[in-house]
């Protein structure tokens, strides 16, 4: 039990670091508002070395605590209605196997997106801004590529440490 | 390693991707000529993209400053905090839009009121001499 909350404590860490520093350090896609999406690596690693739960607590907690410090009731809306669908969808294909880390991590960044286009469809009540689909879809897969190329990198690593120790 | 199946969904993203810009694309060949500004989902005002014009948009949410210039709409100002409009540069075709979503702004591109399109899609019918032809 303290084990878990220690994990999940540090990672929530770890994870809204990876946050504050795209708010410090916009990283410019080319696309306005559009961020590599660092504290998704968190996310994409747990999902493969903790418990399925864990992750969820951990990518919702972060959202919840950013929004809070950060941003605003609505800034949160649009987070969490991407975390929960990029999470939803990376644990369905990883149950389905066959994909690897990349494209679990695709998957995470498309749906991700896809997501927070849908909240907004809702909040602003205007079906219209289906047109940037086609550029959130191709942004949401270059920023997967990324974090899985990194999340295959780090998993491997830290997989060496533990069966060293 | 990319297994087969990340190549199978990266191509399913790109097909969707294309499909959606070439549709994009169909409705941008038309150069628009009307300004549409939305806040919250409902009607601020219909605006002529030939006549030059700074509007302000006040709402319980904020403050956006638009302008329209040689047939070009973009948002000049914001209040809120991110200031993403501002960046979303000018727009004039068919279908282009400019969003603020602390504000719930959405600024479109059109190309005629729906019932002037049909009406001309209707012209156009009626005046297609090969439809004989085919027939």
């Amino acid at each position: 039990m303290s084990k878990k909350v220690a994990t999940i404590g540090v990672l929530i860490a770890l994870a809204m670091i990876f946050s504050y520093i795209e708010v410090l350090l916009p990283i410019n896609l080319g696309i306005p508002g559009a961020k590599l999406g660092l504290a998704n690596l968190v996310v994409v690693i747990s999902l493969y070395l903790l418990p399925l739960s864990w992750t969820w607590m951990i990518s919702l907690i972060r959202i919840f605590l950013m929004g809070i410090l950060f941003g605003n009731g609505l800034s949160i809306l649009y987070s969490i209605s991407g975390g929960i669908l990029s999470l939803l969808i990376m644990s369905i294909l990883k149950k389905i196997k066959g994909f690897s880390i990349i494209g679990i991590s695709i998957s995470g960044g498309v749906s991700h997106n896809m997501g927070q286009l849908l909240m907004a469809v809702v909040i602003l009540g205007n079906i219209k801004i289906s047109y940037y689909i086609p550029i959130l879809l191709i942004a949401g897969m270059i920023t997967g590529i990324l974090i899985g190329q990194l999340s295959t990198q780090i998993i491997k690593v830290i997989k060496k440490v533990n069966k060293e120790s | 390693m990319m297994k087969k199946k990340d190549g199978i969904l990266i191509l399913i993203v790109l097909i969707i991707a294309a499909i959606f810009f070439l549709w994009n694309q169909k409705k941008a060949t038309l150069d628009g000529d009307i300004v549409v500004i939305t806040v919250d989902g409902k009607q601020y005002g219909i605006y002529n993209l030939k006549e030059n014009n700074e509007i302000e948009i006040n709402s319980k949410y904020g403050y956006n400053k638009l302008i329209i210039k040689n047939e070009e709409a973009f948002m000049e100002q914001a209040d809120c905090n991110d200031h993403y409009c501002e960046t979303m540069g000018k727009i004039k075709r068919n279908g282009e839009s400019i969003i603020c979503l602390p504000h719930k702004v959405v600024i479109e591109i059109e190309a005629h009121s729906k019932q002037n399109k049909n009406q001309e899609e209707q012209e156009k019918e009626t005046k297609l001499p090969f439809d004989a032809v085919v027939k």
